[in-house]
């Protein structure tokens, strides 16, 4: 019994010192000079040529703000073609600009297929935090890469980002972004694709069905992981926040199962979302007015016209699978937009919640 | 080895001063230090002036040591029973596996069950414009840890069995040994004349020569080689000014400990249960408080560098000197305790050391 007591503690004592080395060992760097972790959100700066004027001066811009010096715009091929060159400290910085979206709108036509890209002066693809990807006037379209570097002995697994778009109190939470699993080993290095699109009646509908008098949109940034083989595993959840302004005056909100007003005595500022001064939208039997400038301030009106439920002639048009919307902007020619079966399905959940939270 | 105790018999085996001692030293570990810990770090975060950037990040932290220190209230109590049993002790077999079965419960809830969640305001500090974040909430799990944790409590108990079987046969001797004593009539008287001429010079020189290199030689080689000492370390002007100081006190070590040397010779000459080895004992311990006071120069004694240590309570504000005096405190009441327990010891000894002098030449010391 003696010697079984005595080698029962020895490898009792081995467990000990293996699992204090296993952890020990996970918490210091392979190499001692790199941090653990390295975090780089960003994408390279390549367009293609068919996007609109204004995601291409949008993104130039931005890509020009993300970087110092002056940057080159090429076209992408072999050999690469020389567009024009951007110099934000340059007092004709605008007009550059305006040069180089109309000189690459111009292989739209001829080259449709073609991409731009944005070098240095080493001629080395720039970087921007995010870039929009063009899209209809109901969608905003952002394409960005988490790249995480993993400096320590062990695996990261099951790395999963997720982006969620919500109201002040929670009660309205839709997911925006959903990534797959990643792995990324010892020593490795992987992009994840944030590439997520946003309806912007929907964004407005999280936007005005929040409880508080601020009018702020929340986006809800979802990262969890796993490390030490998956014995440990973290789940982190933050809320940012995209402010309407301060001190903004009280919010009125009358609602109705067919009617739905909201009303503000002051214009919102444009955060999160660019805000027409008027827009009409029609979804079969629902109408949504919304208005938003310095005399009337702004107001957010979902009426059914009738005695008919906003959700229930949405679920009406959602069952017939209709899912388009009509949209007049600031007195315009209406225009039509297919959302897509998600999309329209979020939006009566987001009026429900809407009608739950009130009621 | 016949007999075998019962669990019974087992339970009234043990050892107050053992299991009180158990008590102490888990109770400052796992109660004491820690809410000392929470204490240190929530003063250096105010004191900083980062209570609003910090403290939330701490207060998870923090409620984990509440839990760790709360619910380790009943293995401190435990512990008393753990401790102040023997290994191959039938009682301390079970107090093993009770407290080892309470580890999991205590561990489930100081990991909150494996999903510890942190909750960060950050609205303060990450803001740009109209964009801001709010706040981080965040889910440690640590089930996969929790799993191995049991693993090893599981492990641990089968190490409480396999203790008990190879330790059994020894407990069993003594448990006979501490039977017969505690069934033993004395029939028999010493005076302290008779046990002042019985001891062993054998284990007294022993304990005297090792009290003597620690308390007189080791002390003598450092003042003697001193300037061998400040060379070879490369002190500066204001670190030998500090090693001076220790110097002295190396030195009042040293004489004031001559007495020591004699003591612990007289101490140990003598067996427990023998009134001179009392006496010696006695003397022993209340010149070691006398020979503390003397090397910290009677309460007069100054730390020769600034410790950086400064707490403040209300209008009370303590420094590294202050703690000095209070750590002088806790040894010269820890002193006072031993003095008590080797009364205790004494009175607990007594039979046996009368039972084997009646053993090996009883007739003479006959009433």
């Amino acid at each position: 019994m003696r010697a079984f007591n005595a080698i029962a503690r020895v490898v009792y004592v081995v467990i000990i010192l293996g699992i204090v080395a296993f952890l020990v060992a996970g918490a210091v760097p392979a190499n001692l000079e790199e941090e653990p972790l390295t975090f780089d959100i960003g994408a390279e700066c390549e367009y293609p040529v068919s996007d609109s004027k204004e995601t291409l001066k949008d993104n130039l811009r931005m890509a020009v703000e993300s970087n110092e010096g002056t940057l080159t715009v090429l076209k992408k091929g072999t050999p690469t073609v020389y567009v024009g060159y951007l110099n934000p400290e340059d007092p004709g910085f605008e007009t550059q600009l305006d040069t180089v979206v109309d000189l690459i709108d111009g292989y739209k036509t001829t080259q449709p297929e073609a991409r731009v890209i944005l070098v240095d002066e080493d001629e080395k693809i720039v970087r921007q935090e995010m870039r929009i990807i063009d899209s209809d006037d109901m969608t905003m379209h952002i394409y960005t890469e988490i790249t995480i570097t993993n400096n320590l002995r062990y695996a990261l697994k099951d790395i999963n980002i997720g982006l969620d778009l919500l109201n002040n109190n929670g009660s309205v939470d839709y997911r925006i972004l959903k990534s797959l699993p990643t792995t990324i080993e010892s020593g490795g290095k992987t992009s994840i694709p944030i590439d997520f699109e946003i309806n912007m009646l929907n964004a407005v509908l999280v936007m005005v069905s929040g409880t508080d008098e601020s009018m702020d949109l929340y986006l809800g940034i979802d990262v969890s992981g796993k490390y030490y083989f998956g014995l440990a595993g973290v789940s982190a959840y933050a809320t940012a926040k995209f402010s309407a302004g301060d001190e903004l005056p009280p919010v009125t909100m009358d609602v109705e199962e067919n009617r739905i007003e909201v009303t503000m005595a002051e214009k919102l500022d444009d955060s999160f979302i660019d805000l027409p001064d008027d827009a009409e939208i029609t979804i079969g039997d629902v109408t949504i007015t919304m208005e938003n400038d310095d005399v009337n301030g702004f107001s957010v009106v979902v009426d059914t016209g009738s005695s008919k439920t906003i959700v229930d002639a949405l679920k009406e048009q959602y069952e017939n699978e209709d899912y388009s919307i009509t949209v007049v902007i600031d007195g315009g020619t209406a225009e039509t937009f297919d959302m897509d079966k998600e999309q329209f399905a979020q939006m009566i959940e987001i009026i429900e919640s809407m009608m739950e939270a009130i009621a | 080895m016949n007999y075998s105790s019962t669990l019974g018999e087992d339970l009234r085996f043990g050892s107050w001063g053992k299991g009180t001692l158990a008590v102490i030293t888990s109770l400052f570990s796992i109660v004491i230090l820690p809410l000392v810990l929470i204490y240190i770090v929530e003063g250096l975060i105010t004191e900083m002036g980062l209570e609003e950037e910090l403290l939330s990040v701490f207060d998870p932290m923090m409620e984990m040591i509440w839990r760790f220190a709360i619910y380790g209230l009943p293995v401190v109590a435990l512990a008393f029973f753990k401790k102040s049993y023997d290994k191959g002790s039938k009682a301390k077999l079970l107090f093993n596996l009770i407290s080892l079965a309470y580890s999991i419960l205590w561990i489930y809830f100081i990991f909150d069950g494996g999903a510890m969640t942190i909750s960060v305001d950050t609205s303060s500090l990450f803001t740009d414009g109209d964009f801001s974040v709010e706040n981080i909430d965040a889910v440690l799990m640590l089930n996969g840890f929790i799993i191995v944790m049991i693993g090893l409590i599981l492990f641990k108990m089968l190490l409480a069995f396999t203790s008990y079987g190879s330790n059994r046969e020894k407990y069993m001797e003594k448990f006979n040994e501490t039977k017969a004593d505690r069934e033993y009539v004395p029939r028999i008287k010493t005076t302290f004349g008779y046990d002042l001429k019985h001891g062993s010079a054998g284990r007294g020189l022993g304990s005297a020569i090792l009290k003597l290199i620690l308390i007189m030689v080791i002390p003598y080689l450092i003042i003697h080689y001193s300037e061998l000492i400040i060379e070879a370390l490369e002190l500066d002007t204001e670190m030998v000014e500090i090693f001076d100081v220790v110097l002295d006190l190396l030195y009042r070590v040293a004489f004031y400990g001559m007495p020591l040397v004699f003591l612990a010779f007289f101490t140990k000459f003598y067996e427990k249960g023998n009134k001179a080895w009392l006496m010696f004992r006695i003397i022993g311990l209340l010149y070691t408080i006398v020979w503390v006071w003397l090397i910290f120069e009677m309460g007069e004694f100054v730390l020769p560098f600034d410790t950086g240590i400064l707490f403040e309570y209300g209008e009370y504000a303590f420094d590294g000197n202050d703690i000095l005096q209070l750590a002088i405190l806790i040894i010269v009441v820890y002193l006072l305790l031993k003095t008590v327990a080797a009364l205790l010891t004494f009175r607990g000894k007594r039979k046996r050391y009368l039972r084997k002098l009646e053993e090996s030449d009883g007739n003479q010391y006959r009433n």
